[in-house]
């Protein structure tokens, strides 16, 4: 209990210092409204990615639709602020999406999860695009032209707690008894059956966790960008999730993370380049996957435990054994 | 007595092709029995119909006593205590011999969605419990040198080895072991013959055995069943398999050694 | 009736070129087991190729698609040896990604070289329509539905027929058996990329006539819908990947000619989702057994 106690205290202070680091920064004007723009765009991708990961890199299921998911969330918020303009309305919505976002990934994920491989990435794209063009044209949603001036609660701040939340409870979920069984199912699927594992069961779950975060993901987009249109929610923003998950390292969270900031930062320094700017992203996204297929991080996880114990003792043995843990 | 498990006629069709007719098969409890055959009799689709990998067409699996009903999902099989290996290796195999038998014993243990996201203290709790057990299970076979190694990166022999203690980690009443020895030196033979001997003396469990290797088989069983073609040609003690005529035809002399 | 059958004269002809779409698809993806992405950019590319040699070098209607079908094919082989190869033996989404990073590679320097605008696609063939008992069928349809028929029937014969064929379709099979009984792997997925690719191309030039308009980005939705046809088909199948494709293009022309065209690729999406639940191979797949 108590060694948990320690490592799970560095992380809480990692997580404070960040956001210490940042509010100075921008108290201290280091931080613009440009580099602000940015610094949020990538914490709400960092929260789709994770998702993403979750059910691509852990539960071995490959999905197509994860901007679908995030459209339900960025439309409840859309919708449901306007007329609750205060921040209780803002929480509340962000409930509804994910309550939305779980029940679609339910009736999307039940039938569609025999498939395997590609067929399940294709049936997943096609779910995510029917969502789309559903909300294209219902009045509700004002169909293409999107929903504007939608009031804006989702600040820095908000955005950097919610990457805290979302990931400390998706890292969570991967490190425990359940965790185990999803990753049993991307090692071999046939083993987990017949060691007694639900594999429905599990990549379920996996698929319904990876879409709630995506609606929270999509809420908060909604709510800081205060415009959103349907075609932001198409299959080139999957597409996007998707390179940020693979380029990080499908099963290593730590990748995603390196990789979304990674590609956020090149993404926005390559901005006055104009159309060039995809060719060089093009390139680099070609260039990274060559030199590193498995991602930049393969499935390495940066871990306290495993930093201080190797401090503490040079043992390797010992190393290994917290490694695992 | 008690039958950890018993198989009544079961016949497995694929598209016209008739790979199990009418098999029935029994193991007692803490029972070692053989299943042999040559290449091709249906001895793993058998297993398969048995665990519950690809239902058998018709016919009744009972495990503990307990029918399988039809179209029972593998995993539920598996929870009513049957457990088995692969003839290829089926390990997790980027990850760690712990982690291998910690899935195993994934259904023995709760742990609720909140407690482990939350992390409250009950989290650890289960955690700790459940690798106190798993570790001990290793120590039990020898394996704690290499319980932090990812599975797939560990030699063969010791590969099948880890395999088989998973599948005693799921607590069955009856384990599957398909082809164990295949691909074994007679050292690792022997210690494998040994493993197995354990399993039913010390973990009281019933071991079904489909093996090649006729030195192991004869050592090991008590009861052993032939199956040929599909269809089961005889059923006896070693020295009755050993001395039928039928088998000694379709199957010792007929290219394999004996 | 009479719309019905006009429905179906102009579902079939876009069918046809989703078909060789398709087609193109589905022999990379057979041989390489990826999903290629920019297999629609291709397309946009032969569209081009087709915009450029009628206007500036006065090609006809033949020298155009068959020089688009060579330069695309080319480009083809040039992706493969390129992005694909390095990743021959690295899991699969390493090389889903760099197809995607093609893809991003070809829409944006196509976007920079000849600027995003929309082009008219040049009248090669000056538009004539007949009309057969109220049903309206212009020669640019017969002309797009009679090439797509010939390089089918073309493609069928190679695969089947010819020696370069059969080592296309081992490799498909079974790279390290077909490396082993000494087929040149390499060479195989070469021209398997090239006659896909060129498949692509000529589907360029036909919609360039067909719709009139072309740009950069033209090639993103149609690639994309010719994965779905022959996902729908059935991914290994010929006659599944044509019959995807024409399904697809009747569909659509139907869900539009009913005044849903505002929900006309969803009804594509819920058909394929329906038929791979209900058939997980497609129509004319095999169903893929894992042996235990």
């Amino acid at each position: 209990m108590k060694k948990n106690l320690k490592y799970n205290l560095c992380w809480l202070v990692l997580m404070v210092a960040g956001f210490y680091l940042i509010n100075t920064l921008m108290l201290t004007g280091v931080i613009n409204t440009f580099i602000e723009n940015m610094l949020v765009t990538i914490g709400i991708n960092i929260i789709l990615a994770v998702g993403l990961n979750l059910i691509i890199g852990f539960s071995g299921q490959f999905s197509l639709g994860h901007a679908g998911f995030m459209a339900l969330g960025a439309y409840a918020t859309g919708i449901m602020t306007q007329t609750m303009n205060s921040a209780g309305g803002f929480y509340l919505s962000i409930l509804v999406g994910v309550v939305i976002s779980i029940i679609v990934a339910l009736i999307v994920g039940i039938p569609t999860l025999r498939l395997h491989g590609d067929y399940f990435a294709i049936a997943t794209m096609g779910a995510a695009e029917i969502i789309r063009i559903v909300i294209n044209n219902m009045k509700i949603t004002n169909g293409a032209a999107g929903l504007f001036n939608i009031p804006q609660f989702a600040t820095w701040d908000i955005v950097y707690i919610f990457v805290c939340l979302t990931t400390i409870v998706t890292v969570n979920f991967i490190h425990s008894k359940n965790g185990r069984a999803v990753i049993s199912i991307r090692e071999n699927e046939i083993a987990a059956e017949a060691m007694g594992v639900n594999t429905t069961k599990w990549k379920l779950s996996a698929f319904v966790l990876g879409a709630a975060t995506a609606a929270i993901a999509g809420s908060l987009y909604a709510s800081y960008l205060q415009t959103i249109v349907p075609s932001s929610f198409g299959i080139m923003e999957s597409i996007t999730i998707l390179i940020y998950a693979v380029l990080g390292g499908l099963g290593s969270i730590t990748g995603t993370f390196v990789a979304t900031i990674l590609l956020g930062v090149l993404d926005t320094a390559l901005q006055s380049l104009g159309v060039l700017r995809m060719v060089f992203y093009a390139i680099a996204l070609i260039v990274i996957m060559i030199f590193r297929p498995g991602g930049l991080f393969g499935k390495w996880e940066f871990s306290f435990k495993h930093l201080l114990t190797r401090k503490q003792n040079g043992d390797m043995a010992e190393v290994e054994k917290e490694e695992s843990k | 007595m008690t039958e950890a498990l018993s198989a009544d006629h079961i016949t497995k069709v694929f598209g016209g092709l008739t790979a199990v007719d009418d098999v029935s098969l029994h193991v007692n409890e803490k029972e070692l029995v053989a299943l042999i055959g040559p290449n091709g009799a249906g001895k793993t689709t058998f297993f398969n119909c048995l665990t519950g990998v690809a239902p058998a067409t018709s016919g009744v699996v009972k495990i503990g006593g307990q029918e399988v009903k039809k179209n029972t999902k593998a995993y539920k099989v598996a929870q009513m205590g049957i457990s088995r290996t692969f003839q290829n290796i089926r390990l997790f195999s980027q990850l760690s011999v712990l982690e291998n038998i910690l899935i195993a014993m994934t259904n023995q243990f709760k742990e609720g969605f909140l407690t482990s996201v939350f992390r409250l203290p009950s989290f650890y709790k289960t955690e700790d419990e459940m690798e106190e057990k798993a570790i001990a299970l290793l120590k039990d076979f020898n394996l704690q040198d290499v319980m932090y190694y990812p599975a797939g990166d560990l030699p063969y022999g010791t590969q099948r080895k880890v395999e088989i203690v998973r599948a005693l980690a799921t607590k069955p009443k009856i384990i599957c072991l398909d082809e164990p020895a295949a691909g074994m030196n007679p050292e690792e033979t022997a210690d494998l013959t040994r493993l197995i001997k354990r399993l039913q003396t010390e973990y009281g469990i019933a071991v079904l055995l489909i093996e090649h290797d006729m030195s192991l088989v004869m050592n090991l069983a008590e009861r052993i069943y032939v199956l040929a073609e599909g269809k089961l040609l005889a059923k006896g003690t070693p020295e009755e398999i050993q001395n039928n005529q039928a088998v000694i035809d379709a199957y010792l002399g007929g290219g394999v050694d004996a | 009736m009479h719309t019905f059958f006009q429905q179906l004269i102009n579902g079939l002809s876009l069918g046809s070129i989703y078909a060789l779409l398709a087609l193109g698809y589905m022999i990379v993806y057979g041989i390489s087991k990826l999903l290629n992405f920019a297999h629609g950019d291709v397309y946009m590319l032969g569209a081009y190729w087709g915009y450029y040699t009628i206007n500036y070098l006065h090609f006809g209607f033949l020298a155009a698609l068959i020089t688009a079908m060579l330069a695309c094919g080319l480009a083809g082989v040039i992706i493969e040896a390129v992005a694909y190869r390095p990743l021959r033996n690295a899991p699969r989404v390493a090389a889903l990604i760099t197809a995607i990073g093609v893809s991003y590679f070809l829409e944006n320097g196509m976007s920079y070289l000849v600027t995003s605008d929309t082009r008219n696609f040049p009248q090669v063939i000056k538009r004539k329509t007949f009309d057969l008992g109220g049903v309206s069928i212009s020669n640019i349809q017969l002309i797009i539905f009679a090439t797509t028929i010939v390089l089918m029937a073309a493609l069928v014969y190679i695969i089947n027929h010819t020696k370069t064929g059969r080592a296309m379709r081992s490799v498909s099979t079974d790279y390290d058996a077909a490396s082993l009984m000494g087929i040149n792997i390499n060479h195989a997925v070469s021209i398997t990329f090239a006659l896909g690719s060129a498949l692509a191309g000529a589907a360029g030039v036909l919609i360039g006539m067909y719709y009139n308009s072309i740009d950069p980005l033209m090639g993103m939705t149609p690639g994309i819908k010719a994965f779905v046809a022959a996902v729908l088909g059935g991914i290994g199948s010929i006659p599944g990947a044509a019959v995807g494709g024409f399904l697809i293009g009747l569909l659509e022309t139907a869900v539009q000619a009913l005044g849903f065209s505002a929900f006309r690729d969803a009804a594509v999406y819920i058909v394929l989702i329906v038929i791979l639940l209900v058939l997980p191979g497609g129509l004319f797949g095999k169903k893929q057994v894992e042996k235990v």
